[in-house]
């Protein structure tokens, strides 16, 4: 699967949904990266996990919903998505359903995902 | 395969710094720029686990242009290296790759 332009990129989003932009910058230039065939992952991270927090109401926040969108993930062939669990844990949603399903990892396991990347991208 | 880190906020006042921590792994390196350079003094809240990483491989720098610009210099920890902005390219070329904690 991985052509000879093909990277293994991870996008790590790692900040709240509507106090800044750069949530929805991330999803954006994911989406946008899949079209390039590349070997896609993403991760949330730190304050990132509260972007996959259900029952959003953004436009309270007079914000287009993220949540809405980050369940299309998979039908753009992004299927590796990962949370961080420590994150999780701190914030209280450890055992919260959450808008779409992602692998949640140790702090440790996240390393050895870092590791295997050609690319990170920071959001 | 290693991952350098750099970190632009100060650890006085954001997790950036302690959220990159958790995740380094041993033989990786962390730059402080900017802001972030405070996070590599004396009474760094992260110092112990800093430490404790520098026993595991992980190397630390600093910007030189950033802690001369804040005074810092004779603040830093124990054997946190001072990297000059051609250094910084250098360590950009020898790790596989750079996560920007922001």
């Amino acid at each position: 699967m991985n052509t000879p332009l093909s990277k293994k990129l991870l996008f790590v989003s790692r900040k709240a949904p509507y106090g800044s932009s750069m949530a929805r910058d991330a999803l954006d230039a994911l989406l946008a990266a899949s079209v390039y065939d590349q070997d896609l992952s993403v991760l949330f991270m730190g304050d990132g996990v509260f972007q996959l927090v259900k029952d959003q109401a953004a436009h309270r926040a007079g914000m287009k919903s993220l949540a809405a969108s980050l369940p299309a993930l998979p039908l753009y062939d992004i299927e590796k998505i990962y949370v961080q669990q420590s994150a999780l844990e701190q914030r209280g949603l450890a055992d919260a359903e959450l808008v779409i399903p992602a692998t949640a990892l140790e702090d440790g396991d996240i390393t050895d995902l870092m590791e295997q990347q050609e690319a990170m991208l920071s959001f | 395969m290693s991952i350098l880190h750099t970190v632009n906020k100060s650890a006085f006042t954001h997790q950036t710094l302690s959220e990159c921590l958790s995740v380094c792994g041993s033989g990786h390196s962390i730059l402080f720029i900017e802001d972030g350079v405070y996070g590599a003094t004396n009474r760094s809240p992260c110092r112990e686990t800093i430490e404790a990483l520098q026993n595991l491989d992980v190397q630390f720098y600093v910007l030189d242009a950033a802690i001369e610009a804040r005074g810092i210099k004779n603040l830093l920890i124990q054997e946190v290296h001072i990297a000059s902005d051609e250094e910084f390219v250098d360590l950009v070329v020898q790790h596989t790759a750079v996560q920007s904690w922001f």
